[in-house]
């Protein structure tokens, strides 16, 4: 069971993004749980959930769009969801999910943890 | 020359020296002859003038005829000979010429040719033309332009057949103007771009693919340079190693994904020869199972092989072989969900060795199993299963499998699984006497 809130879920299928965004992550004090598709995502959601949500869209098994359909229905919209896309249009993909935060790839380091904590204060 | 000048100048010459010769002919005969054999000696001088100009007529009609008929067998061997179909109008707009190829175009059967010899008002009815944004096309809109003297250039409409095909024409409507500037009609030129528009639209799509492949590995060069330089400088030594790690490893990912793009557009154009060597395909398959297993925990590879004494070698590309096994594979990895099981099996059937990957994923929708093995088509593109990639792998891998002299084939069903095989021809056994 995760402590509610306390974590910062990522949901990326590429495993060397993954594990780099962990970093980051963790070496900024935040605690990080991570999937590599919606489903495993949903999975470790509903055992407690994240504060925040860092959201690749394009995934094998379950894309980011199913898994925010899914989330919604079973969590509602109280978890602020950052996209983080290789789309031309990242801020498309965010408004297609409602998502209060979008990034594109390739990122900056620091604009990267910046919006993590603004959008994570502002829920 | 204007067509009235040119006509006249030649009656007015003629006119001339008819003249002269009667004046003229008529004082020499008076001259020469006694009175009383005058009139018969007239009648025979106009009857030989008579004569002469029936023979001058003659030739002269026969040698416009035969040029006519020349430039008519000409124009006739282009305009069925060539590739656009072309539709002649007289300049009341209505149709006069058609050729095979616009008969095949709009889809009509050649015997009913003549059925289309009639006003265009008439026949547009028959066609379902529209613009690309799908609003009717007003034929006689452009057709009238081209009579008043205004070439319509590379207009694309849509024609919709009876059949429910859709083609892409580009046509261009030009007037036909005669030597005195007279418009007498209109040529449509029709070309089928169909097919032409496909290949860009692939291409196209090709191009954004392969442009949003490259950015997650930049994202992982560029993040972890960047901790490197900041926050890094405190960590352990192995940590940083690892951040190094990852740089250099996307790089080579980045450069296969070059060199993907480059085979992909060789392909067509140079077929490098396969290097042989014998090889035990089994051997091969084990080692290429045990890496995958590896980077992919969540799926169980599974790996039946024929019976121990079975002759199980190759004789091909070892290195092309591996790409082979290691795209299907991956493929199977890729499109079933974590925890699946992928089995593969190898077994003898006559002179050929089969190796099948099954896998129970989320198979590939019927109406897209005919496009499978194309350069860049990739089945699940466009769908919530869209994994991005290039989409050349299985194309890649279909031609290295034939170059060996082997076939692949595949079955599959939607949210059952698919599985793929491939069969190569087994190394000369003449030479192996030893081996089953």
């Amino acid at each position: 069971m995760n402590e509610a809130r306390d974590y910062i879920l990522v949901i990326e299928d590429d495993p060397n993004l993954l594990l780099t965004i962990r970093m980051i992550l963790e070496d900024a004090g935040y605690h990080v749980m991570t999937a590599m598709n919606g489903l495993e995502g949903l999975g470790i959601a509903s055992s407690g959930l994240p504060k925040l949500i860092v959201l690749d869209m394009k995934m094998p098994v379950m894309d980011g769009w199913e898994f925010a359909r899914h989330f919604y229905e079973t969590h509602g919209r109280s978890t602020p969801i950052l996209v983080l896309t290789a789309a031309e249009d990242a801020r498309q993909r965010a408004a297609e999910i409602q998502a209060p935060a979008f990034l594109g790839k390739p990122f900056d380091v620091d604009e990267f943890l910046a919006l993590i904590a603004k959008t994570s204060s502002n829920f | 020359m204007h067509l009235t000048q040119a006509a006249l100048r030649t009656t007015a010459i003629y006119v001339v020296f008819a003249a002269l010769w009667i004046i003229f002919s008529d004082h020499f005969l008076e001259a020469l002859a006694p009175s009383e054999s005058v009139a018969p000696l007239q009648t025979t001088k106009g009857l030989l003038f008579v004569l002469i100009t029936a023979v001058l007529l003659f030739s002269l009609i026969k040698s416009q005829m035969r040029s006519t008929f020349s430039s008519e067998a000409q124009l006739r061997a282009v305009f069925e000979s060539i590739a656009e179909g072309l539709i002649i109008l007289d300049e009341y707009q209505n149709v006069v010429h058609l050729n095979d190829a616009a008969l095949s175009l709009l889809g009509v059967d050649p015997a009913e040719k003549s059925k289309l010899l009639r006003p265009l008002q008439e026949i547009a009815r028959d066609f379902d033309l529209r613009e690309t944004t799908g609003r009717p096309a007003e034929e006689q809109q452009y057709t009238a332009k081209a009579l008043s003297g205004t070439t319509i250039r590379n207009k694309e409409l849509v024609l919709h057949r009876s059949n429910g095909t859709a083609v892409h024409l580009e046509i261009s409507v030009n007037p036909i103007v005669r030597r005195d500037s007279h418009v007498i009609g209109a040529a449509i030129v029709i070309r089928d771009v169909t097919e032409m528009n496909r290949l860009q639209k692939l291409r196209d799509e090709f191009l954004a693919t392969a442009a949003h492949e490259f950015k997650t590995p930049l994202a992982v060069i560029k993040a972890n340079a960047q901790i490197l330089r900041t926050s890094a400088a405190k960590w352990p030594e192995e940590k940083r190693n690892l951040c190094l790690t990852m740089i250099d490893r996307q790089c080579q990912k980045t450069n296969r994904l070059i060199q993907d793009l480059l085979i992909g557009s060789r392909l067509d154009r140079h077929s490098p020869d396969i290097s042989k060597t014998e090889f035990d395909l089994v051997d091969l398959t084990n080692n290429v199972v045990e890496g995958l297993q590896q980077l992919s925990a969540r799926h169980r590879i599974t790996l039946k092989q024929p019976p121990a004494n079975t002759f199980t070698r190759v004789e091909g590309d070892r290195e092309r072989i591996e790409q082979v096994l290691v795209n299907l594979i991956e493929n199977a990895i890729k499109y079933s969900p974590a925890g699946g099981e992928i089995n593969v099996t190898l077994y003898r059937e006559g002179p050929r060795i089969w190796t099948a990957i099954q896998d129970s994923g989320i198979g590939i929708a019927k109406e897209k199993q005919q496009h499978v093995f194309e350069k860049y088509y990739s089945a699940h593109s466009g769908t919530p299963h869209d994994y991005g990639g290039l989409g050349i792998g299985l194309s890649l891998s279909k031609e290295s499998i034939l170059r060996h002299g082997g076939a692949i084939e595949f079955e599959s069903k939607e949210k059952v699984g698919s599985t793929f095989r491939f069969a190569l021809p087994v190394a000369h056994e003449v030479r192996n006497e030893r081996s089953a």
